[in-house]
């Protein structure tokens, strides 16, 4: 009996699961390395991972609240939050 | 309080000014904020933009009457005010009592104590500078006796004597939390406890801290699974919400907050100054120069024998970003899971809930002791 042999043109991540499937049906052992299977595992976690861009941007109601806290601090807004030494008096807060 | 106002104004034009005329501003922001402003009477009493409906001083008949604001710079500070302007008022909010408790805790309050103490009894510390008599003098008035009748800021009466005790008792109430020091005989502080208070603040607020610390760690994450969680977060926050708006219901508290954060803003401003390391007259006279909010301090609780808190640099630095913060958790703009992501996620512009989150984690954890960087571990 032959070891199956996934083609070339298949994903790693698709040959593993399954050479996996193959070796519990017929009791060979897994036709890969170790470290072959990582590498597939880990290209698996990334495809997922490429469907959510990452820092994608915040949404309306997120974005709504950063624009709140940044009005908040500008209410608050003190010399601390200034460069150090920047003039005093510089005009009215903004709302 | 005074720390806005130093935005606008020298903070030796405040330090200078007559005490009747600090009490008369803090009246006047008040009133701006509270007793002129129409836009939001329809929030409920205790909201971060409707904090209070009790009543300040009543306001002028003629704008160059009374109130008695002498020194025209003063008057520019509350000016829109009488100018129609009753939408906004200049300082349309203060601090959270969360950034008198952090500000207290460095021990300022007592070292101060101590310096107006010792020029009021002696020349133990040499004699008062000219410049900074009128420091003591305000200092003295505003801050280390029962204020004068009628005034929103005076919170101390024959019911409520001992205005340290009056802060401390909505710590104990807001945040479960107890300042860091006892008296200087170093006994606990008397004061009396409420029965209603926030015993699960801590733990609730550092459970969010954790959770938005996991939310920032894997917000680039790219090639992991994400396990952050904005409808925990968000529950959090609604628990938070919840737990201080309980405690202002119909506006309780709001006096004392507003009592609390404008004492403590006093002693900071007098420490930061002008935030370029120059000195205010007092730590001039003291001989305690030195490089830093803290580094002042510590030199000004060298010259009286009564050390300061050796973390202090993380309590003033924690304070202004964790009363905007609690500000904004009050709001109830955090109980949807949807606007949560602005509390980890970077976004551009100067003051962002991101960079107040990790700001506020980097400091909590060094003053509270507990890593809320650390991934919990569960238990059996």
């Amino acid at each position: 009996m032959s070891r199956p042999n996934p083609s070339p043109t298949r994903t790693d991540a698709a040959a593993t699961a399954s050479a996996a499937q193959t070796s519990t049906d017929n009791g060979y052992p897994p036709p890969a390395a170790p470290a072959d299977i990582s590498v597939a595992l880990l290209q698996l976690l990334r495809k997922i991972n490429a469907e959510v861009p990452p820092s994608a941007p915040l949404q309306s109601r997120a974005l709504a609240a950063v624009q709140h806290f940044q009005r908040i601090s500008a209410d608050l807004a003190t010399l601390a939050d200034r460069p150090a030494g920047s003039a005093l008096g510089s005009g009215p807060r903004t709302a | 309080m005074f720390r806005q106002f130093a935005t606008l104004v020298s903070p030796d034009l405040l330090f200078n000014a007559h005490p009747f005329e600090l009490a008369w501003l803090l009246e006047d922001v008040w009133r701006g904020h509270l007793d002129l402003g129409t836009s939001a009477r329809n929030l409920s009493l205790g909201d971060p933009d409707r904090r209070s409906n009790l009543k300040a001083m009543p306001q002028a008949s003629a704008p160059n009457g009374w109130p008695p604001l002498a020194t025209p710079e003063l008057r520019l500070l509350i000016d829109p005010i009488f100018q129609g302007d009753d939408h906004r008022a200049p300082f349309p909010r203060w601090d959270h009592l969360i950034y008198a408790y952090m500000v207290e805790n460095t021990r300022l309050y007592e070292v101060f104590r101590r310096v107006v103490f010792e020029f009021a009894h002696g020349e133990k510390l040499g004699a008062p500078t000219a410049a900074s008599q009128a420091w003591l003098r305000n200092t003295e008035e505003l801050f280390f006796k029962d204020g004068a009748p009628f005034f929103i800021t005076s919170v101390a009466s024959h019911l409520r004597p001992d205005l340290r005790a009056n802060r401390r008792n909505p710590y104990q109430r807001m945040f479960g939390m107890e300042l860091n020091h006892g008296g200087e005989d170093g006994k606990p502080y008397p004061y009396v406890k409420a029965d209603a208070a926030n015993n699960d603040f801590v733990a609730t607020f550092e459970e969010f801290l954790r959770e938005v610390w996991v939310g920032m760690t894997y917000v680039t994450a790219t090639s992991s699974s994400n396990p952050t969680d904005p409808a925990k977060i968000a529950t959090l926050a609604s628990k938070l919400k919840n737990m201080l708006m309980s405690r202002r219901q119909n506006g309780n508290l709001s006096r004392e907050e507003f009592s609390a954060v404008t004492a403590m803003a006093w002693f900071h401003l007098t420490l930061e100054y002008k935030n370029n390391n120059d000195s205010a007259p007092i730590v001039e006279a003291l001989r305690a120069e030195a490089n830093g909010t803290e580094q002042r301090l510590f030199k000004v609780a060298e010259r009286v024998g009564l050390p300061a808190h050796g973390l202090s640099k993380h309590f003033f630095d924690i304070a202004d970003p964790i009363s905007r913060i609690l500000i904004q958790i009050e709001t109830g703009e955090y109980d949807l899971a949807e606007a949560v992501p602005a509390l980890y996620t970077p976004a551009p512009g100067d003051f962002t809930p991101e960079a107040a989150m990790r700001e506020i984690i980097t400091h909590w954890t060094a003053i509270a002791g507990r890593d809320v960087k650390a991934r919990k571990v569960a238990t059996a």
